[in-house]
Protein backbone atom coordinates (compact mmCIF):
# COMPACT_ATOMS: atom_id res chain seq x y z
CA UNK A 1 0.00 0.00 0.00
CA UNK A 2 2.71 2.53 -0.16
CA UNK A 3 3.28 2.43 -4.26
CA UNK A 4 0.86 1.76 -6.82
CA UNK A 5 0.36 -1.01 -9.38
CA UNK A 6 0.04 -0.98 -13.09
CA UNK A 7 -3.45 -1.61 -14.02
CA UNK A 8 -5.24 -1.58 -17.67
CA UNK A 9 -9.44 -1.44 -18.06
CA UNK A 10 -10.01 -4.61 -19.76
CA UNK A 11 -13.74 -3.95 -20.01
CA UNK A 12 -16.12 -0.90 -19.16
CA UNK A 13 -20.14 -1.20 -19.36
CA UNK A 14 -22.71 1.40 -18.88
CA UNK A 15 -24.84 -0.54 -16.49
CA UNK A 16 -27.19 1.99 -16.06
CA UNK A 17 -28.07 5.87 -16.18
CA UNK A 18 -25.01 7.25 -15.09
CA UNK A 19 -23.63 3.76 -13.52
CA UNK A 20 -20.57 1.87 -14.80
CA UNK A 21 -19.05 -1.37 -14.14
CA UNK A 22 -15.39 -1.85 -15.14
CA UNK A 23 -12.87 -4.79 -14.74
CA UNK A 24 -9.33 -4.01 -14.55
CA UNK A 25 -6.29 -6.62 -14.70
CA UNK A 26 -3.60 -5.52 -12.68
CA UNK A 27 0.12 -6.00 -12.98
CA UNK A 28 0.31 -7.85 -9.79
CA UNK A 29 -2.59 -8.99 -7.56
CA UNK A 30 -4.40 -6.54 -5.44
CA UNK A 31 -5.13 -9.26 -2.53
CA UNK A 32 -7.78 -7.13 -1.17
CA UNK A 33 -9.61 -8.56 1.69
CA UNK A 34 -13.60 -7.52 2.38
CA UNK A 35 -14.69 -3.98 3.29
CA UNK A 36 -11.05 -2.69 1.70
CA UNK A 37 -10.98 0.02 -0.77
CA UNK A 38 -8.74 1.19 -3.45
CA UNK A 39 -7.92 4.40 -5.33
CA UNK A 40 -7.48 5.01 -8.70
CA UNK A 41 -5.53 7.68 -10.62
CA UNK A 42 -4.87 8.37 -14.31
CA UNK A 43 -0.50 7.85 -14.67
CA UNK A 44 1.00 10.87 -15.80
CA UNK A 45 -1.79 12.97 -15.25
CA UNK A 46 -1.43 15.61 -12.76
CA UNK A 47 -5.29 16.82 -13.16
CA UNK A 48 -6.94 15.42 -11.58
CA UNK A 49 -4.41 15.39 -8.93
CA UNK A 50 -5.43 13.11 -6.10
CA UNK A 51 -6.18 9.25 -6.42
CA UNK A 52 -10.30 8.73 -5.90
CA UNK A 53 -11.18 6.01 -3.68
CA UNK A 54 -13.59 2.97 -5.13
CA UNK A 55 -15.19 0.02 -3.10
CA UNK A 56 -13.60 -3.12 -4.73
CA UNK A 57 -16.99 -4.89 -6.19
CA UNK A 58 -14.97 -8.22 -6.78
CA UNK A 59 -11.84 -9.01 -7.05
CA UNK A 60 -10.14 -12.85 -8.32
CA UNK A 61 -6.53 -13.01 -9.19
CA UNK A 62 -5.38 -10.40 -10.86
CA UNK A 63 -8.78 -9.23 -12.02
CA UNK A 64 -10.46 -6.19 -10.02
CA UNK A 65 -13.89 -4.94 -10.62
CA UNK A 66 -15.38 -1.71 -9.39
CA UNK A 67 -18.82 0.19 -9.99
CA UNK A 68 -19.29 3.58 -9.86
CA UNK A 69 -21.50 6.58 -10.41
CA UNK A 70 -20.27 9.41 -13.09
CA UNK A 71 -20.23 12.10 -10.60
CA UNK A 72 -17.25 14.08 -10.92
CA UNK A 73 -14.56 15.66 -13.26
CA UNK A 74 -12.28 12.20 -12.31
CA UNK A 75 -15.75 9.74 -12.55
CA UNK A 76 -16.23 11.60 -16.07
CA UNK A 77 -12.87 10.91 -17.37
CA UNK A 78 -12.97 7.34 -16.18
CA UNK A 79 -16.53 6.41 -17.49
CA UNK A 80 -14.81 7.86 -21.00
CA UNK A 81 -11.78 5.73 -21.14
CA UNK A 82 -11.35 2.62 -23.22
CA UNK A 83 -10.37 -0.97 -22.83
CA UNK A 84 -6.44 -1.12 -22.91
CA UNK A 85 -5.81 2.39 -21.41
CA UNK A 86 -4.03 2.40 -18.37
CA UNK A 87 -4.48 3.47 -14.77
CA UNK A 88 -2.55 3.52 -12.02
CA UNK A 89 -4.29 1.71 -8.75
CA UNK A 90 -3.26 2.06 -4.87
CA UNK A 91 -4.43 -0.49 -2.44
CA UNK A 92 -5.94 -2.43 -0.91
CA UNK A 93 -6.60 0.60 1.60
CA UNK A 94 -8.78 0.55 4.66
CA UNK A 95 -9.49 -2.18 7.55
CA UNK A 96 -10.64 -5.37 6.26
CA UNK A 97 -14.14 -5.98 7.72
CA UNK A 98 -15.31 -9.71 8.38
CA UNK A 99 -19.57 -10.10 9.30
CA UNK A 100 -19.80 -10.29 12.71
CA UNK A 101 -21.65 -13.36 13.58
CA UNK A 102 -24.95 -13.00 13.75
CA UNK A 103 -28.62 -14.84 13.39
CA UNK A 104 -29.54 -12.57 10.52
CA UNK A 105 -28.50 -10.07 8.57
CA UNK A 106 -30.43 -6.60 7.57
CA UNK A 107 -28.17 -4.93 4.76
CA UNK A 108 -29.37 -1.69 4.09
CA UNK A 109 -28.10 0.26 0.68
CA UNK A 110 -28.31 3.71 -1.35
CA UNK A 111 -27.23 3.59 -4.67
CA UNK A 112 -23.29 2.56 -5.13
CA UNK A 113 -22.93 2.28 -1.36
CA UNK A 114 -24.29 -1.04 -2.02
CA UNK A 115 -21.13 -2.17 -3.69
CA UNK A 116 -20.16 -2.64 -0.16
CA UNK A 117 -22.19 -6.05 0.22
CA UNK A 118 -20.57 -7.66 -2.80
CA UNK A 119 -17.99 -9.22 -1.01
CA UNK A 120 -20.35 -10.63 1.67
CA UNK A 121 -22.48 -12.88 -0.72
CA UNK A 122 -21.04 -15.96 -0.10
CA UNK A 123 -21.22 -15.75 4.06
CA UNK A 124 -24.66 -14.22 3.59
CA UNK A 125 -25.64 -17.76 1.98
CA UNK A 126 -25.85 -19.54 4.88
CA UNK A 127 -27.93 -17.09 6.83
CA UNK A 128 -31.23 -15.45 6.77
CA UNK A 129 -30.56 -12.48 5.44
CA UNK A 130 -32.33 -9.30 3.37
CA UNK A 131 -30.74 -6.31 1.19
CA UNK A 132 -32.93 -3.60 1.36
CA UNK A 133 -31.77 -1.45 -1.62
CA UNK A 134 -32.98 1.83 -2.73
CA UNK A 135 -32.03 4.42 -6.30
CA UNK A 136 -33.72 7.53 -7.64
CA UNK A 137 -35.31 5.39 -10.68
CA UNK A 138 -34.55 2.53 -12.25
CA UNK A 139 -32.03 3.70 -14.83
CA UNK A 140 -29.87 4.28 -11.09
CA UNK A 141 -31.10 0.50 -10.16
CA UNK A 142 -27.66 -1.97 -11.10
CA UNK A 143 -28.45 -3.80 -8.09
CA UNK A 144 -30.82 -6.27 -9.99
CA UNK A 145 -28.11 -7.50 -12.11
CA UNK A 146 -26.12 -8.74 -8.97
CA UNK A 147 -27.52 -9.34 -5.79
CA UNK A 148 -30.37 -12.56 -5.98
CA UNK A 149 -33.82 -10.88 -6.29
CA UNK A 150 -35.28 -13.16 -4.00
CA UNK A 151 -33.60 -11.66 -0.73
CA UNK A 152 -34.02 -7.97 -2.08
CA UNK A 153 -36.39 -5.41 -1.42
CA UNK A 154 -35.72 -2.82 -4.01
CA UNK A 155 -37.25 0.99 -3.57
CA UNK A 156 -37.20 3.57 -6.10
CA UNK A 157 -38.63 7.12 -5.25
CA UNK A 158 -40.68 6.40 -8.72
CA UNK A 159 -41.95 3.53 -8.26
CA UNK A 160 -40.03 3.15 -11.88
CA UNK A 161 -38.45 -0.27 -10.04
CA UNK A 162 -39.65 -2.41 -6.98
CA UNK A 163 -41.30 -0.55 -4.37
CA UNK A 164 -42.72 3.47 -4.49
CA UNK A 165 -40.83 5.65 -1.91
CA UNK A 166 -36.81 6.12 -0.30
CA UNK A 167 -35.45 3.57 1.93
CA UNK A 168 -36.00 5.54 4.97
CA UNK A 169 -40.25 5.18 4.63
CA UNK A 170 -39.27 1.39 4.51
CA UNK A 171 -37.03 0.87 7.29
CA UNK A 172 -38.77 0.63 10.24
CA UNK A 173 -41.34 -1.90 8.81
CA UNK A 174 -38.54 -3.94 7.51
CA UNK A 175 -36.73 -4.17 11.11
CA UNK A 176 -40.26 -4.94 12.72
CA UNK A 177 -40.70 -7.52 10.33
CA UNK A 178 -37.73 -9.36 9.60
CA UNK A 179 -36.36 -9.00 13.14
CA UNK A 180 -32.64 -9.12 11.63
CA UNK A 181 -29.89 -9.78 14.68
CA UNK A 182 -27.49 -7.35 12.74
CA UNK A 183 -27.90 -4.31 10.44
CA UNK A 184 -25.24 -2.86 7.94
CA UNK A 185 -25.78 0.27 6.05
CA UNK A 186 -23.89 2.06 3.09
CA UNK A 187 -24.79 5.02 1.07
CA UNK A 188 -25.04 8.68 1.23
CA UNK A 189 -24.13 10.31 4.76
CA UNK A 190 -27.99 11.69 4.44
CA UNK A 191 -29.36 8.22 4.54
CA UNK A 192 -26.68 7.02 7.12
CA UNK A 193 -27.86 9.98 9.14
CA UNK A 194 -31.41 8.72 8.26
CA UNK A 195 -30.78 5.73 9.33
CA UNK A 196 -29.55 6.37 12.52
CA UNK A 197 -31.72 8.49 13.55
CA UNK A 198 -34.63 6.22 12.87
CA UNK A 199 -33.25 3.27 14.65
CA UNK A 200 -31.75 5.19 17.59
CA UNK A 201 -34.01 3.53 20.06
CA UNK A 202 -33.57 0.03 18.62
CA UNK A 203 -31.56 -2.12 19.84
CA UNK A 204 -29.94 -3.76 17.01
CA UNK A 205 -25.80 -3.64 16.15
CA UNK A 206 -26.08 -1.28 13.47
CA UNK A 207 -22.89 -0.91 11.65
CA UNK A 208 -22.24 1.94 8.91
CA UNK A 209 -19.63 2.11 5.69
CA UNK A 210 -18.49 6.06 5.68
CA UNK A 211 -17.53 7.87 3.17
CA UNK A 212 -15.91 11.01 2.90
CA UNK A 213 -13.39 13.38 0.75
CA UNK A 214 -10.06 11.25 0.63
CA UNK A 215 -6.15 12.70 0.44
CA UNK A 216 -4.34 10.16 1.10
CA UNK A 217 -5.79 6.54 1.80
CA UNK A 218 -3.24 5.64 4.20
CA UNK A 219 -3.78 8.06 7.32
CA UNK A 220 -0.88 10.86 6.27
CA UNK A 221 -2.90 13.83 5.43
CA UNK A 222 -5.98 13.49 8.29
CA UNK A 223 -8.84 15.07 5.31
CA UNK A 224 -11.03 12.02 6.14
CA UNK A 225 -11.11 12.89 10.21
CA UNK A 226 -14.52 11.54 11.46
CA UNK A 227 -14.82 11.98 15.14
CA UNK A 228 -15.44 9.08 17.69
CA UNK A 229 -17.13 8.72 20.83
CA UNK A 230 -13.88 6.76 22.87
CA UNK A 231 -13.66 5.90 26.42
CA UNK A 232 -11.86 8.71 27.15
CA UNK A 233 -13.61 11.59 25.53
CA UNK A 234 -13.84 12.33 22.02
CA UNK A 235 -11.04 10.89 18.98
CA UNK A 236 -10.60 11.64 15.58
CA UNK A 237 -10.01 8.87 13.45
CA UNK A 238 -9.28 8.78 9.75
CA UNK A 239 -11.67 6.78 7.78
CA UNK A 240 -9.26 5.73 4.95
CA UNK A 241 -6.99 3.95 8.03
CA UNK A 242 -9.84 3.08 10.69
CA UNK A 243 -12.89 2.31 8.31
CA UNK A 244 -14.29 2.41 6.56
CA UNK A 245 -17.01 0.25 8.86
CA UNK A 246 -18.30 1.50 12.30
CA UNK A 247 -20.22 0.96 15.27
CA UNK A 248 -23.10 3.55 14.33
CA UNK A 249 -23.13 4.34 18.21
CA UNK A 250 -19.38 5.37 18.17
CA UNK A 251 -19.40 8.22 15.80
CA UNK A 252 -20.46 11.63 15.01
CA UNK A 253 -21.73 11.89 12.00
CA UNK A 254 -20.94 15.04 10.21
CA UNK A 255 -23.64 17.25 8.92
CA UNK A 256 -23.95 16.31 4.99
CA UNK B 1 12.83 15.06 3.09
CA UNK B 2 8.94 15.02 3.73
CA UNK B 3 7.41 18.27 4.03
CA UNK B 4 5.49 18.84 7.62
CA UNK B 5 1.42 18.03 7.20
CA UNK B 6 1.74 15.49 5.06
CA UNK B 7 2.79 12.41 6.52
CA UNK B 8 2.05 12.42 10.29
CA UNK B 9 3.78 11.94 13.10
CA UNK B 10 5.65 8.73 12.42
CA UNK B 11 3.59 5.98 13.28
CA UNK B 12 2.23 5.46 9.70
CA UNK B 13 4.94 6.48 8.19
CA UNK B 14 6.96 3.81 9.89
CA UNK B 15 4.77 1.52 7.78
CA UNK B 16 4.97 3.23 4.33
CA UNK B 17 8.45 4.55 4.08
CA UNK B 18 11.91 3.36 4.83
CA UNK B 19 12.59 6.36 6.99
CA UNK B 20 16.40 5.80 6.64
CA UNK B 21 16.28 6.60 2.69
CA UNK B 22 14.91 10.16 3.53
CA UNK B 23 16.99 13.10 3.62
CA UNK B 24 15.56 13.82 7.08
CA UNK B 25 11.59 13.37 8.05
CA UNK B 26 9.25 16.30 9.51
CA UNK B 27 6.67 15.98 11.78
CA UNK B 28 3.15 16.96 10.92
CA UNK B 29 2.77 20.09 13.69
CA UNK B 30 2.45 19.22 17.27
CA UNK B 31 1.11 21.64 19.58
CA UNK B 32 0.88 22.26 23.25
CA UNK B 33 -2.09 21.59 23.80
CA UNK B 34 -4.55 18.37 21.74
CA UNK B 35 -6.57 20.18 18.75
CA UNK B 36 -9.29 17.88 17.46
CA UNK B 37 -8.66 20.37 14.30
CA UNK B 38 -11.62 21.44 11.87
CA UNK B 39 -14.93 19.34 10.86
CA UNK B 40 -15.32 18.43 7.37
CA UNK B 41 -15.42 18.73 4.73
CA UNK B 42 -11.08 19.40 5.13
CA UNK B 43 -10.45 18.92 1.56
CA UNK B 44 -11.48 19.89 -1.96
CA UNK B 45 -9.50 19.26 -5.17
CA UNK B 46 -8.80 22.32 -7.37
CA UNK B 47 -7.13 22.04 -11.24
CA UNK B 48 -4.08 20.25 -10.22
CA UNK B 49 -4.64 21.68 -6.96
CA UNK B 50 -6.02 20.69 -3.21
CA UNK B 51 -7.44 23.06 -0.92
CA UNK B 52 -6.58 21.74 2.95
CA UNK B 53 -8.53 22.91 5.81
CA UNK B 54 -7.04 20.90 8.51
CA UNK B 55 -6.76 23.01 11.68
CA UNK B 56 -3.79 21.27 12.53
CA UNK B 57 -5.54 18.35 14.41
CA UNK B 58 -2.84 16.97 16.67
CA UNK B 59 -2.91 15.14 20.01
CA UNK B 60 -0.72 17.46 21.88
CA UNK B 61 2.59 17.46 22.86
CA UNK B 62 2.40 14.91 25.78
CA UNK B 63 0.95 12.25 23.45
CA UNK B 64 3.47 13.18 21.05
CA UNK B 65 6.77 12.52 23.67
CA UNK B 66 5.03 9.14 24.18
CA UNK B 67 3.74 7.45 21.39
CA UNK B 68 5.37 9.19 18.13
CA UNK B 69 8.71 9.98 18.99
CA UNK B 70 10.14 6.26 20.76
CA UNK B 71 9.12 5.35 16.37
CA UNK B 72 12.56 7.12 15.96
CA UNK B 73 14.99 5.25 17.95
CA UNK B 74 14.58 2.54 15.48
CA UNK B 75 15.66 4.84 12.69
CA UNK B 76 18.52 6.80 11.94
CA UNK B 77 16.77 9.62 9.94
CA UNK B 78 17.14 13.48 10.95
CA UNK B 79 13.95 13.93 12.70
CA UNK B 80 12.46 17.58 13.07
CA UNK B 81 9.22 18.67 14.76
CA UNK B 82 7.29 21.27 13.61
CA UNK B 83 5.76 23.00 16.42
CA UNK B 84 3.07 25.76 16.75
CA UNK B 85 1.32 27.98 19.19
CA UNK B 86 -1.02 30.86 19.57
CA UNK B 87 1.75 33.11 21.57
CA UNK B 88 5.49 32.78 21.73
CA UNK B 89 5.18 31.58 25.50
CA UNK B 90 3.55 28.65 23.82
CA UNK B 91 6.34 28.25 21.31
CA UNK B 92 8.97 28.64 23.65
CA UNK B 93 7.42 25.09 26.35
CA UNK B 94 7.66 23.61 22.93
CA UNK B 95 11.10 24.48 22.11
CA UNK B 96 11.75 23.60 26.00
CA UNK B 97 10.12 20.45 25.87
CA UNK B 98 11.97 19.10 23.04
CA UNK B 99 15.39 20.25 23.75
CA UNK B 100 16.54 17.19 25.79
CA UNK B 101 15.08 14.91 23.30
CA UNK B 102 18.18 13.34 21.67
CA UNK B 103 15.95 11.81 19.14
CA UNK B 104 15.03 15.22 18.00
CA UNK B 105 17.53 16.89 15.60
CA UNK B 106 15.35 20.54 14.77
CA UNK B 107 12.61 22.19 15.09
CA UNK B 108 11.12 23.59 12.59
CA UNK B 109 9.17 26.56 13.57
CA UNK B 110 5.31 26.94 11.88
CA UNK B 111 4.67 30.57 11.62
CA UNK B 112 2.57 29.58 8.28
CA UNK B 113 -0.64 27.70 9.13
CA UNK B 114 -3.61 29.33 7.31
CA UNK B 115 -6.08 26.93 8.67
CA UNK B 116 -6.41 28.06 12.59
CA UNK B 117 -7.37 31.36 13.69
CA UNK B 118 -4.18 33.36 14.08
CA UNK B 119 -1.96 31.01 12.96
CA UNK B 120 -0.43 33.54 10.05
CA UNK B 121 -0.15 36.27 12.42
CA UNK B 122 3.70 35.27 13.22
CA UNK B 123 4.50 34.86 9.98
CA UNK B 124 3.14 37.62 7.43
CA UNK B 125 4.97 40.01 9.87
CA UNK B 126 8.73 40.73 10.00
CA UNK B 127 8.73 42.10 13.57
CA UNK B 128 6.59 39.31 15.06
CA UNK B 129 9.27 36.87 13.31
CA UNK B 130 12.00 38.45 14.89
CA UNK B 131 10.80 38.72 18.13
CA UNK B 132 9.90 35.00 18.09
CA UNK B 133 12.94 33.34 16.79
CA UNK B 134 14.98 35.80 19.13
CA UNK B 135 13.34 34.17 22.30
CA UNK B 136 13.51 30.27 20.95
CA UNK B 137 17.04 30.74 19.67
CA UNK B 138 17.90 31.60 23.35
CA UNK B 139 15.37 28.29 24.30
CA UNK B 140 16.59 25.81 21.92
CA UNK B 141 20.64 24.39 21.20
CA UNK B 142 18.87 22.13 17.81
CA UNK B 143 18.72 23.36 14.74
CA UNK B 144 16.21 26.06 14.15
CA UNK B 145 14.00 26.33 11.08
CA UNK B 146 11.35 28.82 10.09
CA UNK B 147 8.77 27.66 7.83
CA UNK B 148 8.01 30.88 5.53
CA UNK B 149 4.13 31.30 4.59
CA UNK B 150 3.63 33.14 0.50
CA UNK B 151 0.68 34.57 1.98
CA UNK B 152 2.39 38.25 2.79
CA UNK B 153 3.68 40.74 0.95
CA UNK B 154 6.67 40.57 2.85
CA UNK B 155 8.47 37.16 2.92
CA UNK B 156 12.08 38.53 1.61
CA UNK B 157 11.54 40.91 4.95
CA UNK B 158 9.96 37.69 7.09
CA UNK B 159 12.59 35.43 6.04
CA UNK B 160 15.35 38.40 6.61
CA UNK B 161 14.11 38.69 10.02
CA UNK B 162 14.64 35.01 10.76
CA UNK B 163 17.79 35.04 9.40
CA UNK B 164 19.36 37.84 11.30
CA UNK B 165 17.83 36.64 14.54
CA UNK B 166 19.42 33.40 14.53
CA UNK B 167 17.64 31.23 12.45
CA UNK B 168 19.46 28.21 11.07
CA UNK B 169 16.95 27.53 7.72
CA UNK B 170 14.53 28.18 6.07
CA UNK B 171 11.46 26.22 4.61
CA UNK B 172 9.06 27.63 2.12
CA UNK B 173 6.80 27.82 1.13
CA UNK B 174 3.66 26.70 2.89
CA UNK B 175 0.13 26.93 1.63
CA UNK B 176 -1.32 29.57 -0.15
CA UNK B 177 -4.59 30.67 0.98
CA UNK B 178 -7.23 30.34 -2.16
CA UNK B 179 -11.33 29.07 -1.50
CA UNK B 180 -13.28 26.97 -3.54
CA UNK B 181 -17.40 27.62 -3.83
CA UNK B 182 -20.30 25.53 -4.30
CA UNK B 183 -22.20 26.87 -6.18
CA UNK B 184 -25.57 25.76 -5.35
CA UNK B 185 -25.21 26.50 -1.27
CA UNK B 186 -23.08 29.27 -2.51
CA UNK B 187 -21.16 28.19 0.72
CA UNK B 188 -17.08 27.54 0.71
CA UNK B 189 -16.19 23.89 -0.62
CA UNK B 190 -14.40 23.43 2.84
CA UNK B 191 -16.22 23.63 6.72
CA UNK B 192 -13.91 27.16 6.44
CA UNK B 193 -13.76 30.18 4.43
CA UNK B 194 -10.35 29.62 3.52
CA UNK B 195 -7.89 26.43 2.93
CA UNK B 196 -3.94 26.13 1.85
CA UNK B 197 -3.47 25.40 -1.62
CA UNK B 198 -0.75 22.78 -2.31
CA UNK B 199 0.34 20.61 -5.38
CA UNK B 200 1.44 21.17 -8.74
CA UNK B 201 -1.07 24.39 -9.48
CA UNK B 202 1.63 26.04 -6.80
CA UNK B 203 4.87 24.60 -8.17
CA UNK B 204 5.76 28.47 -10.23
CA UNK B 205 4.65 29.93 -7.44
CA UNK B 206 6.66 28.35 -4.86
CA UNK B 207 9.22 28.30 -7.45
CA UNK B 208 9.70 32.73 -7.59
CA UNK B 209 9.53 32.57 -3.79
CA UNK B 210 12.59 30.12 -3.47
CA UNK B 211 14.72 32.12 -5.56
CA UNK B 212 13.67 35.19 -4.38
CA UNK B 213 14.44 34.69 -1.01
CA UNK B 214 17.48 32.71 -1.66
CA UNK B 215 18.78 36.37 -3.01
CA UNK B 216 18.29 37.96 -0.19
CA UNK B 217 19.43 35.62 2.72
CA UNK B 218 22.60 33.59 3.22
CA UNK B 219 21.19 30.49 5.34
CA UNK B 220 20.01 27.14 3.38
CA UNK B 221 16.11 27.06 1.54
CA UNK B 222 14.56 24.14 2.02
CA UNK B 223 12.56 24.09 -1.28
CA UNK B 224 9.23 22.57 -1.37
CA UNK B 225 5.43 23.33 -3.24
CA UNK B 226 4.06 21.15 -5.62
CA UNK B 227 7.12 19.13 -6.28
CA UNK B 228 5.97 15.46 -8.29
CA UNK B 229 9.36 14.43 -9.99
CA UNK B 230 12.98 14.52 -10.17
CA UNK B 231 12.93 17.52 -12.77
CA UNK B 232 10.56 19.83 -10.26
CA UNK B 233 13.29 19.04 -7.55
CA UNK B 234 16.06 20.37 -9.66
CA UNK B 235 13.88 23.41 -10.79
CA UNK B 236 14.19 23.98 -6.98
CA UNK B 237 17.63 23.15 -6.50
CA UNK B 238 18.56 25.55 -9.24
CA UNK B 239 16.36 28.80 -7.82
CA UNK B 240 18.95 27.94 -4.23
CA UNK B 241 17.01 25.55 -2.36
CA UNK B 242 19.63 23.35 -0.52
CA UNK B 243 17.43 20.47 -0.10
CA UNK B 244 13.97 19.83 -0.74
CA UNK B 245 10.60 18.75 0.59
CA UNK B 246 7.75 16.97 -0.96
CA UNK B 247 4.14 17.01 0.22
CA UNK B 248 0.94 16.41 -1.53
CA UNK B 249 2.83 14.28 -3.81
CA UNK B 250 2.92 11.66 -1.37
CA UNK B 251 -1.54 11.61 -1.03
CA UNK B 252 -1.13 9.83 -4.63
CA UNK B 253 1.35 7.49 -3.57
CA UNK B 254 2.83 7.53 -0.71
CA UNK B 255 6.75 6.35 -2.11
CA UNK B 256 6.57 9.53 -3.66
CA UNK B 257 9.43 11.44 -1.55
CA UNK B 258 11.74 7.99 -2.39
CA UNK B 259 10.55 8.02 -6.02
CA UNK B 260 11.00 12.36 -6.67
CA UNK B 261 14.93 11.40 -4.96
CA UNK B 262 15.38 8.47 -7.38
CA UNK B 263 14.69 10.47 -10.31
CA UNK B 264 16.85 13.74 -8.80
CA UNK B 265 19.56 11.20 -8.60
CA UNK B 266 19.46 9.84 -12.46
CA UNK B 267 18.73 13.33 -13.28
CA UNK B 268 21.98 14.42 -11.80
CA UNK B 269 23.96 11.57 -14.11
CA UNK B 270 22.05 12.33 -16.77
CA UNK B 271 23.15 15.99 -16.77
CA UNK B 272 26.58 15.50 -15.41
CA UNK B 273 25.95 16.81 -11.96
CA UNK B 274 28.75 15.81 -9.04
CA UNK B 275 26.56 17.36 -6.35
CA UNK B 276 24.10 19.46 -4.85
CA UNK B 277 26.28 21.82 -4.10
CA UNK B 278 27.77 22.29 -7.68
CA UNK B 279 24.08 22.98 -9.00
CA UNK B 280 22.12 24.44 -5.75
CA UNK B 281 21.49 28.11 -6.90
CA UNK B 282 23.02 28.34 -10.43
CA UNK B 283 20.25 29.96 -12.14
CA UNK B 284 21.38 32.05 -14.92
CA UNK B 285 19.31 35.07 -15.26
CA UNK B 286 21.93 38.00 -15.99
Amino acid sequence: MNSVIQARIVKKDNLSGEIFHMVLETEIPLQSLPGQFLRLSLPGILDPFIPRPFLIFREHGPVVEIVFNMRGKFTRMLSQMEPGQPLELHGPLGKPFFLPDAESYLLVGGGTGAVFFSRYLQDLQEKRHLFLLGSRNSSTNWFSLFYPAENVLLVTEDASAGLKGTILDYLPKTVRDFKPALILASGPLSLLKGIASLLEDDHTPLWIVLEEMMGCGVGICLSCAITLRGEEGLRKACLCREGLVWKAKEVILPEP
Amino acid sequence: MVASGTYGWGEEAALLLDLDQLGAFVTKTVTLKPRLGNPPPRIWETPAGLLNSIGLQNEGLKVFLKKALPIFERFRVPLIVSIAGESVEEYLALAEALEDEHRVNALEINVSCPNVKEGMLFGTSPRLTAELVRNLRRATSKTLIVKLTPNTGEIKEVAQAAENEGADALSLVNTFLGMAIDLRTRRSRLSTLFGGLSGPAIKPLALRYVFEVYRAVKVPIIGMGGITSGEDALEFIIAGASAIAVGSASFRRPDAPLQVLRELTSLFEELGVKSLKEIKGSFQYE
